[in-house]
């Protein structure tokens, strides 16, 4: 063991050392910059761009999202006044009158129900409104009960599939039928008491977004997870997700082996379920496009991908992504109504429909955050990361 | 490291990483190591803290040492989507320790066993510390000197712009040439820095430097304690004589006996041909990626155990479909039905954990469906760097009906370099 105790100190014997060390990193370096120039087309400076984040944010929230909401709120207000008439006196006109209405307010939630970030998140309303498929008995046992608590976000007993019930789905669903269970005062409290919440919360998201939140969410400028960039491209992908999976994958029988399920539509008692869906996928169309609720067509994700000059395969990925989307409203045209039939009947055009919408999550969820730089955090690690 | 159990225990971490999953990823090799309940893993947590207690104070050192190693390493060791470098650093040194006789002055053991203290140890002690320390820093940098660390300053393009909102800093972070600064500086660091720390004459800015250098990383990134770890690891490149000064300082200073250490003949030659070996692992191990095709950041075959720190910034998506060879029945996966996100996250950029899932999924669904022999397929998107996508996986393979080994996998798709986003 005659190793020297003295670290090595002496000047030349050091250099010695550090020589072939900077020799080839500077070596490395030289090669790297030759064999790359070529590759990378110039100069190349990811994640950067002068792209005006606050001008999308500004046209999202004031064309986009505030309209939204603004419009829920008008036709859940109608909804409830419709559905107080319906229960103050059950006939098959008022009962019509109130489903007209119901099938507006549903359609108008589609619009929104991808904005689940800030206020709305706040208040789990996705969770509160539009919980399916429906668990009808634990609906008639709430009604029995007398439960009107309507925001327990865990369960599915409520909301717009409960209404979906209500006024389609009592007795064999016919206007008498319905109109008849609506004698019993608990069946009539219960669904005015369903509206009014409906109503309500609607009134509570739209007034946060009006008070505080727009000028919070407009300003809320960057890449990292919590921007305001990250909760659209976030919002938008939960709620595209939700389309493919819940609204058409599940009853087409895609997870399970092919064997489908007809009773999970969305609305299974109004046959709404396939308007519903493809409201929502023009929704999230207009989200990515930045089209407001007056058609104008303004600052959107598209723009920020071309002002990044982000291409896949050689082509734009905005691109892609339009096309995409036309696909996917195509093949989900192509599916005829209702869906809880169709998806037995016509079994190769749901999931034609499915894999269609499948084809543009690469592209929305995985291509665009990575193009943008968006720090993909919103899975939090449960320890450290390295 | 007993802070690093504690805080394992308090942060509810166990739960998460023991309780929340039904499946655990292995390691290749390592197969047979399973996950206790979660109030098992609370009593392997509490025995690395205690160990780790007694290494530090040097209470029945070899014991402690011994069973640090072991209980650390096997909860390293139950589910490789929990991974680290700096964990495996610490089973590294965890190991070395075992050996070293680091016990034999300032220690509990010492004042119930006098006979064991000693001033000197033979210098190969500090050596092996030392050599370790600089093959991590060496082969730390070594990994960066790639394109996207160095002319696109990927990933900290992505993560640097993140922290923004940092008071006075943050709008430096904004700026785009920071990236290329913090990708050069840190790759020029952890190159050089095992031989400024060598260096007396530069060895004190070396020290400030790995100072700044580590507490920098610790604020930017969620990196738990391996910043304090190097910090006061590289204290090991002091000489002696200076740490008797600080002792002497801080009022421990001690009438030398100048005792030295003896070690006798036989013990000798077997720690030399130990470390030998050990040394050419630690060498040879993270240069394993050359025996592989394509590039080891997106195969990632090679990629552990090579101290590839934070060199990617990946996100992928994989749909797995299994289909009865019988009926022709498929059906897609929904994969948090059997992962947790955060093990979906990993599984989804690495092909040989993917490959695993696959399997598993196979298992299940032989057992749950009464499928014979399922096959699995998988669309996987991964985008690496701030690039679109590509297919980091095969679709027409089915991964059930291939075996992890340690040779290249074919089915893993080569990464397409000039499909880059150009920008203006």
């Amino acid at each position: 063991m005659k190793w020297a105790r003295t670290i090595p100190t002496n000047p030349l014997n050091f250099m010695q050392l550090l020589k072939p060390i900077f020799c080839f990193a500077g070596l490395a370096a030289l090669l790297l910059f030759a064999g790359c120039e070529d590759d990378m087309g110039g100069a190349q400076r990811p994640c950067e761009s002068d792209f005006d984040q606050q001008a999308l944010f500004a046209h999202t929230v004031d064309e986009i999202i505030l309209p939204g909401y603004t419009a829920l709120q008008l036709n859940a207000n109608n909804l409830h006044a419709a559905a107080f008439d319906f229960a103050e006196a059950p006939s098959p006109q008022t009962l019509a009158d109130a489903r007209a209405a119901f099938e507006t307010a549903y359609l108008s939630w589609q619009e929104v129900a991808q904005f689940e970030f800030g206020p709305a998140e706040a208040v789990a309303l996705r969770a509160t409104l539009n919980n399916f498929p429906l668990n009808a008995s634990a609906l008639e046992s709430k009604i029995d009960e007398e439960d009107y608590d309507f925001t327990n976000p865990n369960t599915f007993d409520k909301g717009f599939p409960a209404l979906d019930y209500l006024l389609y789905g009592l007795g064999d669903g016919s206007e008498e039928a319905v109109a008849a269970q609506f004698l019993e005062t608990k069946y009539a409290t219960f669904l005015t008491e369903q509206t009014a919440f409906i109503a309500d919360v609607a009134k509570t998201v739209s007034d946060a977004w009006k008070n505080e939140y727009r000028d919070q969410f407009v300003v809320n400028e960057g890449t990292a997870a919590g921007a305001s960039l990250s909760q659209i491209i976030n919002g938008l992908n939960e709620h595209y997700e939700m389309i493919k999976r819940d609204k058409i994958g599940i009853p087409a029988g895609v997870v399970t082996l092919g064997f489908t399920n007809p009773d999970k539509v969305e609305a299974p008692y109004s046959g709404l379920s396939l308007s519903l869906a493809q409201r929502a996928l023009h929704a999230a169309e207009r989200f990515y496009l930045g089209i407001g609720q007056d058609g104008q067509n303004g600052p959107g994700l598209d723009d920020y991908l071309e002002a990044v000059n982000a291409t896949k395969e050689g082509e734009s990925l905005n691109a892609r992504i339009q096309q995409q989307f036309e696909a996917a409203k195509a093949a989900l045209e192509a599916v005829p109504a209702p869906l809880r039939t169709a998806v037995d009947d016509n079994n190769d055009l749901a999931v034609t429909a499915y894999n269609e919408i499948t084809k543009q999550i690469v592209n929305i969820k995985t291509d665009m955050p990575s193009v943008l730089c968006v720090a993909i955090t919103y899975i939090d690690n449960p320890s450290d990361s390295d | 490291m007993a802070t690093g159990a504690f805080r394992f225990m308090a942060s509810g971490w166990i739960e998460r990483l023991y309780g929340e999953p039904d499946f655990f990823f292995k390691f290749y090799g390592f197969e047979w190591v399973e996950p206790l309940s979660v109030a098992g893993m609370y009593w392997v947590y509490g025995v690395v803290g205690l160990s780790a207690l007694g290494i530090m104070v040097g209470l029945f050192y070899r014991w402690s040492a011994l069973v640090f190693w072991l209980s650390f390493t096997y909860t390293e060791l139950t589910d490789v989507t929990n991974y680290l470098n700096h964990y495996y650093l610490v089973v590294l040194l965890g190991l070395l320790l075992i050996f070293l006789p680091a016990h034999r002055r300032f220690s509990l053991d010492v004042w119930r066993k006098p006979a064991l203290r000693v001033e000197t140890v033979p210098s190969w002690c500090i050596y092996v510390i030392m050599l370790q320390v600089g093959i991590v820093y060496f082969y730390a940098g070594f990994a960066k000197l790639n394109t996207d660390w160095l002319f696109r300053a990927m990933p900290l393009a992505v993560w640097l712009p993140a922290k923004a909102d940092w008071p006075v800093v943050g709008t430096f972070f904004a700026q785009p040439w920071a990236a290329y600064v913090f990708s050069w500086a840190g790759a020029f660091y952890d190159l050089t820095i095992p031989f400024f720390l060598l260096d007396r004459r530069t060895r004190p800015w070396a020290y400030a430097a790995v100072v700044v250098f580590h507490v920098l990383t610790k604020l930017l990134f969620n990196i738990g304690l391996f910043p304090f770890i190097m910090i006061f690891n590289t204290l090991i490149f002091f000489p002696a004589s200076a740490h008797e000064r600080w002792l002497d300082k801080l009022g421990y200073g001690s009438g030398a006996i100048g005792k030295k250490m003896n070690i006798p003949k036989v013990q000798i030659s077997l720690f030399r041909t130990g470390l030998l070996v050990y040394f050419a692992i630690q060498f040879l191990l993270p240069l394993r990626y050359l025996c592989y095709p394509g590039n080891v950041l997106w195969t990632e075959e090679g990629y552990r155990f090579a101290w590839r720190v934070m060199l990617v910034e990946k996100v992928g998506q994989a749909t797995f479909t299994v289909r009865d060879p019988q009926t022709g029945r498929q059906s897609e996966v929904n994969n948090a039905d059997y992962l947790t996100a955060y093990q979906e996250k990993q599984m989804a950029i690495q092909p040989d954990l993917i490959l695993q899932y696959a399997h598993h999924l196979a298992g299940a669904y032989q057992r749950d469906y009464g499928i014979t022999n399922p096959e699995v397929t998988v669309n996987c998107f991964v985008a690496l760097n701030g690039r679109a996508s590509q297919r980091l996986i095969d679709p027409n393979v089915n991964l059930a009906a291939e075996r992890d080994h340690l040779m290249p996998k074919p089915w893993i798709l080569p990464f397409r370099q000039n499909e880059i986003i150009t920008q203006r």
